[in-house]
C-alpha cells in the first residue's frame, strides 16, 4: 500500500513539478530565421510580446548582423505580433537578435538571443508555378510551330469580320472606287501593326485581281517602305505587276493629327467604296473612321487598342475585336510562325479554361486543394 | 511679366490647337510642329541629363578614376553595345542593330515572362473562382442573403455578381477560342452572351473615355479662366 | 434606293453641322468652369481604401516611430495627362505630408520627370515639408525593369544622385528607407499602361499594395486588378480625383482648422528656415501662391460640374440622334 502511495506521489510531482516551478511565462516570443524565397539578402524576426504593455512597455532589439555595428532597435509593446525584415544584402551573413525587456521604472532584463545564418535558394518557390505554366507555354509554340513548318493542317475558324473582305472588296469594283487599307498608326515594334500587314499582302492580291485603285495611306516612315514591299509582292502574285505603282503605299505624314487630316482630305476628295482600319489606333481612330463613313465607305476595322474599340464598333461595320485581329492575320497568311503561335495560345486557353471550371465545381463543393494547387499563384 | 508672357503664349498655342475643330489651318500646323519639335528636343535633353550621363558616362569615368578595372570594362561594354543602335542610320551596317536589339528584347521578355504570367493569368484565374476575402464567388449563402433580405443591391452585388463574372469570363474565352468550328454547339451558345458582356464593357470604356477627353478640356478652360485671366486682369487694372 | 428628303425633321437633325456642335460644348464646359459652379461627390469604395490604406500606415508610423514606412510615388505621367493627374498626385502628397508619411518619388517618362518634381515642392511647400528628410525626388526612372529591381534591393544603388544632383547617400530619407521593405504604398499615377508593369513586378514579384491614380481613358480596364486585390486602390480620371480631394480636405481642416488661408500665412512663423533650401522653394508665401495654393486644393471638385453639365448634354445628343435614327429608319421601312 505504501509504495503505491509513493508511486502515485511520485507521478504526480513528474507531472505536476513543471507547473509549481514556472512561476511566470516569457515576457515575449520570438525567433530568427531566413526569408524563404530569395537569395540570401533577407532575415525574419518574428516578435510576438506576451507581457503586458504595463509589465512591459517596450523591448529593446539589439541587432548585428555581419561585421556591422549593433544597432538597437526599441520595439513598442503594442500587444501584436512583429515580422521584422533584416537586410543581410548577401547569403551567409550571420545575424544575431539580442533581446532586452525594458521594465516600466526603466530598467532592462535580458530576454535571450537568437541567431540565424542568411541562406540563398536556387529556386523562387512563389514563381514555380508560372514557370511551369510558362514551360508548358513554349512547349507548346515549339510544337505547333514546328507542325506547321512541317505542313501540318492547323485548323483556325474563320472570323466574322473576315468573311465580308471579299464582299467589300466586290463592291468597291462593281462601284469604281478606290479602296483605303491604313494599317494603324503605330511602328514596325507594334505587334499591331505586324498583324495589319500581313491582312495587307492578301487584300492587295484580291485588289489586284479585280483591278481596283487602291490606296494605303502610312504614318510612320520603315512601315511605309515594309506596306511598299507587301503590297508589290502581291501585285506580283496576282500576276499584275503592270499595275504595281509606288504611291499606292505613301507616307501622308507623320504627325497623328496631320496624318487623320491628311487621309480624311484623301477620302473625302476620292470617295473610297471600302475602307480598312486594321492596326493600332490612337486618338485619330474616330476622325478616320467618322470620315470614311460620311463618303459612304463600308468599314471594316480591327485593332487591339481596347481604348479605340468602342469608337471602332460604334462606327465601322465590321470589327475585329483584340485577338481576332492576330486570328485573322494568321488566318489571312497562313505563316507557320503564326499559326503555330495562335494554336498554343488555343490549346493553353483550353487548359486553363478546363482547370478553371474544376476548380469552380470542386469548389463549389468545398474542396479547395484543386484551386489552390492549380491556380493560387503562391506556392 | 515674364510669367504672364510665357503664360499667354501657352493660351496661344492652346486657342491654337482647338482651331483644328473649325479646320486644318497654318496656325494650328505651327502649333503642332512646335509642340512635336520641343517634346523630342526636351526628350533628348532629359535623356542625356538624367539617364546617359549619370548612369553611363559618369560612373564610367568614376570606375576609370577609381582603378575598379571590371566595373569600368562592364560599363564601356554596355556604351559600345548601346552605341551599336546608331548603326541602323548605314545601310550596309544595319545588320549590327540587331545585336543590342536581341540583348535588350532577350533580357525583356525573359524577366518579364514569369511576372506577367503570374499576374496576368494565374492571379486573374484565381480571383475568378475566389473573391480577396476567400469566399468563393459562386457561393450560395450570398444566393441566400438575397431571398433573406430581397433588395436591388442584394440581388446585384451579393446574389447575382460572382455567377455573372464566372459565367462572363467563360463566355468571352470561348469566344477568343478559335480552334473550334463555328457551328460549334459552345461556340454559337457563348457568341451572344460574349458580345453582351463585351459590348457592356466597351460601352463603360467609352463613357470612361468620353469623361477623360472633358476633364483635359476642363483643364484648359481651367488654365485660361482661373490662371491666365486673374493675371491679365490684375496687370490691366495695375 | 431612298433619297433623302433634307427637310425632314429627322434629317435635319441627323445633319447638325459639327461646329454648333462643338460650340455648344464650349459653352457647357466653359459656363460651369466660369462661374465656379461646384457639385457635391460622393466617395466611392475603391477611393476610400485608398485613403483607410493610408491611414493605416500612419497608425503603424506611429507605433513603430524608428522604423516608419514611406509612400512610393511613380509620376509617370507627363503634361498632355496633367489636368487629370495632377489634381490626384497634389491630394496624395497632401495626405502623406499631412501625415507626416515619407514620400519618396520618380517619374517613369522624361517629360514628367520636371512635372513630377515641380508638384512635389508645390505641396511639400504647403506644409513645411523639408526636402531630404521628409520628401525625395530621385529622377528618372527608366529602364523600368531594373528600376524596379534596384528599388527591390537598394535604390541608391540606381540612383547615385537624384534630380536636384544630390548623393543619396547623403539624404538622411534614403539612410533608412532605400527599398521595398519600407515603403508601405506604391502609387503609380499614369495615362500609360505603367500601372500594369507595376502590378506585374511590384506586386506579382515583390508583394506590394499598388494604388493606381490613372486616367479615365485607362480607368476601365485595371477593374479586374482591383477585383483580385492586385491594386488595393483605384482613383480613376478627375472624378476620382475629386473623391480623394474630399477625403484629405475633411482631414485638413481636422488637423489645421478650416481657415485654410490663416495656416499658409502663419506656416513659416516661427519656424528655423535655414533647415530650408531655397533650391527647392521659399519658406514664405506671397498673396498670388496662396490664392494659388487655395485654388489647387479644389481643382478636381470643381472640374465635376462641367463633368456633369458635358455628360448631361452628351446624353441628350445621344438621345436625340437615336430618335432621329429610329425615325428615318421606319421611314425608308415604308
Amino acid at each position: 500500500m505504501k509504495k503505491k502511495i509513493l508511486l502515485l506521489m511520485g507521478c504526480a510531482l513528474f507531472f505536476f513539478l513543471p507547473f509549481l516551478s514556472a512561476q511566470e511565462s516569457a515576457p515575449a516570443e520570438f525567433a530568427l530565421h531566413d526569408t524563404p524565397n530569395n537569395a540570401g539578402e533577407q532575415v525574419e524576426l518574428t516578435f510576438r510580446p506576451l507581457a503586458s504593455p504595463d509589465e512591459m512597455p517596450a523591448f529593446l532589439l539589439n541587432i548585428s548582423i555581419g561585421e556591422n555595428p549593433v544597432r538597437v532597435r526599441r520595439l513598442v509593446n503594442a500587444g501584436k505580433l512583429i515580422i521584422l525584415p533584416l537586410i543581410t544584402r548577401q547569403a551567409g551573413v550571420p545575424v544575431t537578435v539580442d533581446v532586452q525587456g525594458e521594465l516600466p521604472d526603466g530598467s532592462l532584463v535580458d530576454l535571450g538571443s537568437v541567431n540565424v545564418v542568411s541562406k540563398g535558394e536556387w529556386l523562387n518557390m512563389n514563381s514555380m508555378k508560372a514557370f511551369i505554366l510558362g514551360l508548358l507555354f513554349i512547349g507548346l509554340i515549339i510544337f505547333f510551330v514546328r507542325g506547321a513548318k512541317r505542313g501540318q493542317e492547323l485548323f483556325i475558324r474563320k472570323i466574322p469580320g473576315l468573311e465580308a473582305i471579299d464582299d467589300a472588296l466586290g463592291r468597291a469594283t462593281e462601284m469604281g472606287r478606290p479602296v483605303f487599307y491604313i494599317p494603324g498608326t503605330s511602328t514596325m515594334a507594334d505587334v499591331a501593326t505586324l498583324a495589319s500587314l500581313n491582312i495587307l499582302r492578301p487584300v492587295a492580291r484580291q485588289v489586284a485581281k479585280y483591278e481596283t485603285p487602291f490606296s494605303v495611306p502610312v504614318k510612320d516612315p520603315i512601315v511605309v517602305s515594309v506596306a511598299q514591299d507587301v503590297v508589290k509582292e502581291a501585285y506580283m502574285a496576282a500576276g499584275r505587276p503592270d499595275l504595281y505603282e509606288d504611291g499606292i503605299a505613301y507616307l501622308a505624314s507623320m504627325g497623328q493629327f496631320d496624318y487623320s487630316g491628311a487621309v480624311s482630305g484623301s477620302m473625302v476628295r476620292e470617295k473610297p467604296a471600302t475602307v480598312f482600319l486594321l492596326g493600332m489606333f490612337y486618338a485619330e481612330s474616330l476622325i478616320l473612321a467618322e470620315t470614311a463613313n460620311s463618303v459612304g465607305a463600308i468599314q471594316i476595322a480591327g485593332t487591339d487598342a481596347s481604348s479605340q474599340l468602342p469608337f471602332f464598333i460604334a462606327a465601322c461595320d465590321y470589327t475585329l475585336i483584340g485577338e481576332e485581329l492576330y486570328a485573322a492575320s494568321a488566318y489571312m497568311s497562313r505563316e507557320p510562325l503564326l499559326l503555330g503561335t495562335l494554336k498554343a495560345q488555343d490549346i493553353l486557353k483550353g487548359i486553363l479554361l478546363v482547370v478553371f471550371i474544376l476548380a469552380i465545381i470542386l469548389q463549389l463543393i468545398g474542396l479547395d486543394f484543386f484551386m489552390e494547387s492549380f491556380l493560387n499563384p503562391q506556392w | 511679366m515674364g510669367m504672364f508672357l510665357w503664360m499667354t503664349i501657352a493660351l496661344f498655342l492652346t486657342l491654337a490647337v482647338f482651331s483644328f475643330l473649325f479646320r486644318d489651318n497654318v496656325i494650328y500646323k505651327f502649333a503642332e510642329h512646335l509642340f512635336v519639335g520641343t517634346s523630342v528636343g526636351y526628350t533628348i535633353f532629359v535623356s542625356y541629363t538624367n539617364l546617359f550621363l549619370p548612369r553611363v558616362w559618369n560612373p564610367f569615368r568614376r570606375a576609370l578614376g577609381d582603378g575598379d578595372v571590371l566595373l569600368a570594362v562592364w560599363l564601356g561594354l554596355g556604351i559600345v553595345v548601346g552605341f551599336l543602335y546608331f548603326s541602323r542610320f548605314s545601310q550596309n551596317w544595319s545588320w549590327v542593330s540587331r545585336y543590342p536589339i536581341s540583348i535588350t528584347v532577350g533580357y525583356l521578355t525573359g524577366y518579364s515572362i514569369i511576372p506577367s504570367l503570374k499576374a496576368r493569368i494565374l492571379s486573374q484565374l484565381y480571383g475568378t473562382v475566389v473573391d480577396p476575402a476567400g469566399d468563393s464567388l459562386l457561393n450560395a449563402e450570398k444566393i441566400g442573403t438575397f431571398f433573406k433580405h430581397p433588395t436591388l443591391h442584394n440581388f446585384f452585388f451579393e446574389a447575382m455578381a460572382g455567377p455573372l463574372l464566372v459565367f462572363g469570363v467563360f463566355v468571352v474565352i470561348v469566344y477568343f477560342f478559335f480552334s473550334l468550328k463555328n457551328n460549334n454547339p459552345v461556340v454559337r451558345f457563348s457568341r451572344n452572351p460574349a458580345l453582351i458582356y463585351l459590348m457592356v464593357a466597351f460601352g463603360a470604356s467609352f463613357g470612361y473615355t468620353f469623361m477623360g477627353r472633358i476633364s483635359l478640356f476642363i483643364g484648359r478652360m481651367n488654365f485660361i479662366f482661373h490662371e491666365w485671366w486673374p493675371i491679365f486682369k490684375n496687370m490691366v487694372s495695375g | 434606293m431612298m433619297t433623302k428628303d433634307k427637310n425632314v425633321w429627322y434629317e435635319k437633325l441627323l445633319a447638325i453641322p459639327k461646329p454648333v456642335i462643338y460650340i455648344i460644348m464650349f459653352f457647357v464646359v466653359a459656363l460651369p468652369v466660369l462661374f465656379k459652379m461646384q457639385v457635391s461627390t460622393y466617395v466611392t469604395d475603391e477611393v476610400q481604401r485608398i485613403y483607410d490604406h493610408m491611414e493605416q500606415l500612419y497608425q503603424y508610423n506611429q507605433e513603430n516611430p524608428d522604423n516608419k514606412k514611406a509612400i512610393f510615388i511613380a509620376f509617370d505621367y507627363d503634361p498632355a495627362t496633367m489636368a487629370e493627374l495632377d489634381p490626384m498626385s497634389f491630394a496624395t502628397l497632401r495626405h502623406a505630408f499631412l501625415r507626416g508619411i515619407p514620400v519618396i518619388a520618380w517619374s517613369g517618362l522624361p517629360t514628367g520627370v520636371d512635372l513630377g518634381e515641380q508638384d512635389m515642392h508645390l505641396i511639400a511647400k504647403d506644409y513645411g515639408a523639408v526636402y531630404g528628410k521628409d520628401y525625395v525626388f530621385l529622377g528618372y526612372g527608366y529602364p523600368f525593369v531594373q528600376a524596379i529591381i534596384a528599388l527591390a534591393t537598394d535604390v541608391k544603388t540606381f540612383f547615385a544622385s537624384d534630380k536636384a544632383g544630390n548623393d543619396t547617400r547623403d539624404l538622411p530619407l534614403l539612410k533608412n528607407i532605400y527599398n521595398f521593405n519600407r515603403i508601405g504604398l506604391v502609387f503609380s499615377m499614369s495615362g500609360t499602361s505603367y500601372p500594369e508593369s507595376w502590378v506585374t513586378y511590384a506586386n506579382g514579384l515583390y508583394g506590394k499594395m499598388v494604388v493606381t491614380g490613372s486616367t479615365a481613358v485607362s480607368a476601365a480596364k485595371y477593374y479586374p486588378f482591383l477585383q483580385t486585390n492586385q491594386m488595393v486602390g483605384l482613383m480613376g480620371g478627375l472624378k476620382g480625383a475629386a473623391e480623394y480631394e474630399q477625403l484629405v480636405e475633411r482631414l485638413e481642416k481636422e488637423l489645421n482648422g478650416s481657415d485654410v488661408r490663416a495656416y499658409l500665412e502663419t506656416l513659416y512663423d516661427g519656424k528655423d528656415l535655414s533647415q530650408y533650401n531655397t533650391a527647392y522653394y521659399t519658406p514664405e508665401f506671397t498673396p498670388e501662391e496662396i490664392q494659388l495654393s487655395l485654388a489647387r486644393r479644389n481643382t478636381a471638385r470643381q472640374g465635376m460640374a462641367p463633368q456633369a453639365t458635358a455628360h448631361f448634354y452628351v446624353i441628350i445628343l445621344i438621345i436625340i440622334g437615336n430618335i432621329a435614327y429610329f425615325a428615318r429608319m421606319r421611314n425608308n421601312k415604308r
